[in-house]
């Protein structure tokens, strides 16, 4: 608690610098990027406008010095930016950071929410100045590789045909073995009445049609 | 017709039906692809140990790169790489923090680093530095006086800006304490010497004929000015150098006439030594010197010794000086003999202050010559010969020289003509780095050729009838046994080596190679991913092997700094019997023009043709464009150069035609397309000079098919009119064969600051800027696809393609947000081109991003899908290209200053080569469609083969017990 305590006295002290300079309508951008230093790559680089003004982030060293046990802090911070609004990138390959709509006018730094694709004019939700920004999340390139797992393998379709076969094949009999006389009989003449028993049976009804269409075609050549 | 149609569709059908995103598996990071940082050659370097992590060097380089290497492997530790127009000028060190000063357009930018880590602590950005002078530049540098000086007690970092501007800085956070411009034009500040609260310049100011010396002293604390002038004439600034300051005085030393002066800053004594009394007298090697004595700061902070060189009659010598801080005398230290060859020096202390020097000399073809020496005791320290060959990298430039503290050794950053370093320890080579191709100006994939083409078949096989005829048929039979007995000595080796691939499963590496992996045989391997690449530097020309993880195969260095590399062809690709060939261009004044071969770097001379072409021609005449007709010349079967000497303009476009049949051919202008008032060419698309086109249409859901658009005098041109503001971004498709514009498209409100990237390929153009409208703000992609109608199965009336035929294509064009800037777009090429393309985006991140046409394809519906869409398999349009970071290329790699991406087919269809390159090089095999005609990874075939003989066994086992028991039920 004690460091986030000194944390804004630091926010604080920082936003003095953000007043303009009188002769010059230039303003500065400033800023704290969230994952700690020793995680964040020193070419990560802050970008306005696609590249219009930008710069790379900066360690505070005297800051350090001073408070051996709270985080690095970094200020992203731009000098020379008149007045206007901008997107703001935090180019890092490490860390996906969101983009932030900034309105740079007298009143001061302003930043926004902004959401690709939507409409310039319509401001996202205001964030607090200097910008806190912490990463969305880290950034990962690799597809994870799907281990051997058992459920994975129950999941498979041809797997769970053949276990249905299985139960078919060895657990029927059984079933069968297993009831008793009245219940079998039953069974039986249900399967008696039941109108598919009655239907032909494929095969013979094909190897009937096959041989008649063979005996035909030994027999062609005697009419011709 | 329906043949086509059906066959069409099957093969995109093929294709499309694999998965569109393609990305790695952590554990294939590194194996196919592999990356080369670089970061050009050194401006500034320096030593720095740490107290932990023992010894780095620290860099500046012309590519304005700061960088820090690991001395023991010459890893990159860390790397900052500044955009391409902001130039360091210099960089020093102090205790843990490195300060850079850069210039960007007319403000110079001083930055403050962390040595270990490469973060900033700190930057300040200078302006209005040199507005009140009009900057006179006396030495042949092109930056006049920029210079950083630690002040001692830690209060500030001077620094002297455009020999102007002195300012100091708080050295904790850059905040300026004070600063002071020089309002006299006429006078050019060189050097910053600081010592007890005061800071001295060392400036040069004009009269008439010469230059007078000025010191300007400063309060360290409020920078009050007093000025001062010395008398003294000196022609030339090499003619002077400062030395000395922060622990003792500051001196300046000069030549005047025929003395050496030497004056303590802070007071008006001179001390002279008069020139003669060296020659001969007390340095007996400059009693042959026939030249200007030069003299050489050895930058050894604040220690007075420094060198003077002098050109002899039989080469070079020198001979190490130094100023006694006490007496304020110079005293000779130490005399170098003199020697025939150029020699480099450099010099360090050790830890009991002692100086020592290094002199190193290219004493032949293959060796460089290392003397160590210690001029106060005169004692030799050592005497190296190192490997080192001129053929590849010129003479010697620089040397920075370090004692190992730990173990007493000498070691050494060597950097050479072509701008590579190396780095020596005692009498090896530790490593070397390749730093010229930082600068590749352009670069080819060259086929190699294939193995059974290159042997003694080759012979039998390329044999004209005539030929045959005038052997014996014995002899020819001779011939033909003794290359079968020839190629029976592989088979035991090829045997071995298809066992192994064959359990292995890898298919990649060839047979014969895996057996004898000592040599390196430059052929075909069985997919074709082992080509060349062959770069071209300023002065150099580099064959990497694609395989191998782009070792060096061969290079050469074509050491003359008049002339710059500046185009490369491959003018013959790898056929039967004849070597690949590079042609090269270089020019200044004249044109030169190279013939080589490709496969060693060698001047090519054809065996048969002896009047041929030279390989090595000079043409006294300033080529303007040079240009490789689709022409291959029957006796050698080299394509031909055509090279024009006119000049063509940027603003406009023009179309040429080649006229008569004779040398010199004219040209004339056929057409020529001027773009409106205030329009500039931001960028032109190239279709690629060989490509395959599949299918000549685009099967649609319901069997019909759109019929693409192949004019292959078709390009895209981006122009940004800045007369209109904001301004806004014209693409132009025009014919260049006859000049008409065939589409045009405005986008208002682009950003004019941000590049434009154009790519083309077959019948689409995809083009990438930054827009900021009412609507949006964020970078852009359009892509086109150009049909020859709108409606499905019509084509155009004349079965023949035109271009004097007027008709237009029909422009299918959709535009996606983008969540990245680019530097570069590439598009994947494969053998038949049936694969679906892949673009290749360069981002800004320094990242190679991948997308697939099946995204960036402008029939995405924009409504919800009918089921002829769903038999299409597109995907609904969606207004941003997902930032997904799976399609990354290049993973967490840096690959920094992309300024091009290359692509080449391999032997599969499913894969494509690519080339990236710029600072660093990075190079990778991409499967657009996944690689659908290779098993995938996962497939293991030893399971299978254990499976199968599992299979056996279990047949072979069970076969007589079955059959017994069979005979039994019988029997009983």
């Amino acid at each position: 608690m004690r460091s986030s305590i000194s944390l804004c006295l630091i926010l604080v002290f920082l936003s003095l610098f953000a007043i303009p300079s009188i002769c010059i309508e230039t303003y500065k951008i400033e800023g704290r990027l969230v994952p700690n230093l020793s995680q964040l790559e020193p070419t990560t680089k802050i970008v306005l406008d696609g590249g219009k003004y930008s710069t790379l982030i900066r360690k505070n060293g005297k800051f350090k010095r001073k408070e051996k046990k709270t985080n690095d802090l970094i200020l992203l911070s731009r000098d020379n930016v008149p007045p206007g609004s901008y997107l703001l990138e935090v180019s890092s390959r490490k860390f996906i950071y969101p983009k932030i709509r900034i309105d740079v006018d007298p009143r001061g730094v302003r930043p926004f929410v902004t959401i690709t694709g939507s409409e310039w004019s319509y401001n996202g939700p205001a964030l607090q100045y200097p910008l806190e920004l912490s990463a969305r999340s880290t950034a990962d390139y690799f597809l994870a590789r799907e281990g051997f797992s058992i459920t994975s393998l129950f999941a498979n379709p041809y797997i769970i045909m053949m276990g249905f076969s299985v139960v078919i094949l060895f657990i029927m009999p059984k079933m069968m073995a297993n009831l008793d006389q009245d219940a079998l009989k039953e069974l039986q003449e249900n399967q008696a009445q039941n109108p598919l028993a009655e239907m032909p049976d494929i095969s013979t009804t094909l190897a009937n049609y096959l041989s008649d269409f063979l005996v035909e075609m030994v027999m062609l050549p005697r009419y011709s | 017709m329906v043949r086509l149609r059906v066959f069409a569709f099957v093969v995109s059908l093929l294709v499309w039906h694999v998965e569109f995103v393609s990305s790695l598996y952590a554990n294939q990071a590194g194996v196919i692809d592999w990356h080369h940082q670089y970061i050009g050659t050194p401006k500034t370097s320096f030593f720095h140990k740490f107290v932990s992590r023992g010894a780095y060097v620290l860099v500046a380089s012309d590519r304005n790169v700061l960088a820090s290497i690991n001395v023991r492997s010459g890893n990159l530790d860390w790397r900052q790489v500044f955009d391409e127009n902001e130039n360091i000028l210099a960089f020093k060190g102090y205790e843990n923090v490195a300060i850079s000063v850069s210039k960007r357009d007319h403000d110079y930018i001083v930055r403050s680093w962390e040595s270990h880590s490469g973060f900033m602590l700190w930057e300040n950005r200078i302006k209005d530095v040199g507005v009140m002078n009009s900057n006179p530049s006396i030495g042949d540098d092109d930056a006049p006086g920029v210079e950083v000086v630690f002040a001692a007690d830690n209060l500030g970092v001077l620094a002297l800006l455009e020999g102007t501007t002195v300012i100091n800085l708080n050295f904790t956070d850059g905040n300026q304490i004070w600063r002071s411009d020089i309002t006299d034009s006429s006078t050019v500040l060189y050097k910053l010497v600081e010592f007890e609260q005061k800071v001295y310049s060392v400036g040069l100011k004009k009269s008439i004929r010469s230059y007078t010396i000025e010191v300007n002293t400063y309060n360290i604390s409020n920078g009050i000015l007093k000025t001062q002038s010395l008398s003294s004439k000196i022609d030339h600034i090499k003619d002077m150098i400062v030395l000395g300051g922060t622990t003792q005085n500051g001196f300046i030393i000069w030549k005047e006439e025929n003395n050496m002066r030497v004056n303590r800053l802070d007071t008006t004594v001179i001390e002279q030594a008069p020139l003669e009394a060296l020659y001969g007298t007390v340095i007996p090697s400059f009693a042959n010197a026939n030249g200007k004595l030069e003299l050489h700061d050895l930058n050894l902070g604040s220690r007075t010794e420094f060198l003077v060189q002098v050109p002899t009659n039989e080469g070079n010598t020198a001979a190490v000086f130094k100023v006694d801080p006490v007496s304020g005398r110079l005293l000779v230290l130490y005399d170098f003999e003199e020697k025939p060859e150029n020699s480099v020096y450099s010099a360090t202390f050790d830890k009991s202050e002692r100086l020592i020097i290094s002199r190193s000399r290219i004493t032949a073809e293959d060796v460089a010559k290392v003397d160590i020496i210690a001029p106060g005791p005169r004692l030799v320290l050592g005497s190296y010969e190192m490997n080192y060959s001129l053929n590849s990298y010129g003479d010697l430039k620089k040397s920075v020289l370090d004692v190992d503290s730990k173990a007493t050794g000498y070691r050494m950053l060597v950097i050479s003509a072509d701008g590579s370093m190396h780095f020596w320890k005692d009498h090896e080579v530790v490593w070397k780095s390749e730093e010229s191709l930082a600068h590749t100006i352009e670069a080819e994939f060259l086929d190699l050729p294939e193995r059974k083409l290159w042997t003694q078949e080759v012979d039998e096989l390329a044999e004209q009838p005539e030929e045959a005829e005038t052997i014996s048929p014995l002899a020819r039979y001779i011939r033909r046994v003794r290359t079968h007995i020839e190629q029976l000595k592989d088979l035991p080796a090829y045997l071995i080596a298809y066992a192994q691939r064959f359990i292995t499963g890898d298919y990649e590496v060839e047979p014969i190679q895996l057996a004898r992996k000592s040599k390196i045989s430059l052929h075909r391997d069985t997919f074709g991913f082992r080509k060349l690449l062959i770069f071209v530097t300023r002065t150099k020309l580099i064959a990497l092997d694609t395989n191998n993880k782009g070792q060096i195969v061969w290079s050469r260095y074509f050491g003359n700094d008049i002339f710059e590399f500046n185009k490369i062809f491959v003018v013959r690709s790898s056929t039967v019997k004849y070597p690949p060939l590079v042609f090269l261009k270089q020019e200044r004044i004249v044109t030169r023009l190279f013939r080589l071969n490709a496969l060693t770097g060698e001047n090519f001379i054809p065996t048969e043709n002896k009047e041929h072409f030279p390989s090595e021609l000079s043409i006294p005449i300033i080529i303007k464009r040079i240009l490789k007709l689709p022409i291959e010349e029957p006796d050698e079967r080299t394509h031909i150069i055509a090279l024009i000497d006119e000049e063509l303009k940027a603003r406009s476009l023009k179309g040429y035609h080649v006229e008569n049949n004779v040398q010199p051919f004219d040209v004339t202008e056929v057409w020529s397309f001027g773009f409106p008032e205030g329009e500039s060419i931001a960028a032109i698309g190239h279709r690629p000079q060989h490509e395959k086109v599949a299918s000549l249409g685009r099967v649609l859901g319901d069997r019909s098919v759109l019929y693409k658009y192949l004019n292959p005098h078709l390009i895209a041109v981006a122009t940004l009119s800045t007369s209109t503001n904001p301004t806004s971004l014209n693409v132009y498709l025009i014919d260049t064969f006859k000049g008409s514009i065939l589409h045009h498209a405005i986008h208002e409100n682009v950003g004019s600051s941000q590049p434009v990237r154009i790519a083309q390929i077959e019948n689409l153009v995809v083009y990438h800027f930054w827009s900021e409208n009412f609507n949006e703000k964020g970078y852009v992609v359009v892509v086109y696809e150009l049909y020859e109608s709108e409606t499905p199965d019509q084509r155009f009336e004349s079965p023949v393609f035109t271009s004097f035929a007027h008709e237009r294509p029909y422009v299918s064009a959709q535009a996606y947000m983008f969540p990245y800037g680019v530097n570069a777009i590439g598009i994947t090429t494969t053998k038949h081109g049936i694969a679906t393309r892949e673009f290749l985006f360069a981002l800004d991140t320094n990242q190679v991003f991948g997308i697939s046409k099946r995204i960036l394809d402008p029939r995405r519906p924009q409504r919800a899908l009918t089921s002829e869409d769903k038999e299409e398999m597109l995907i609904p349009y969606d207004p941003a290209i997902p930032d997904n970071k799976k399609w990354v290329l290049s993973y967490h790699l840096s690959i920094a200053g992309i300024k091009n991406i290359i692509t080449s087919p391999a032997l599969l269809e499913s894969t494509s080569l690519v080339l990236v390159y710029g600072l660093d090089l990075w190079f990778t095999r991409e499967a657009p469609s996944k690689t659908f005609d290779v098993l995938s990874e996962d497939f293991s075939k030893g399971t299978l083969l254990i499976t199968i003989f599992g299979l056996i066994l279990g047949i072979l086992i069970t076969k007589p017990m079955v059959r017994k028991k069979k005979v039994n039920s019988r029997w009983y």
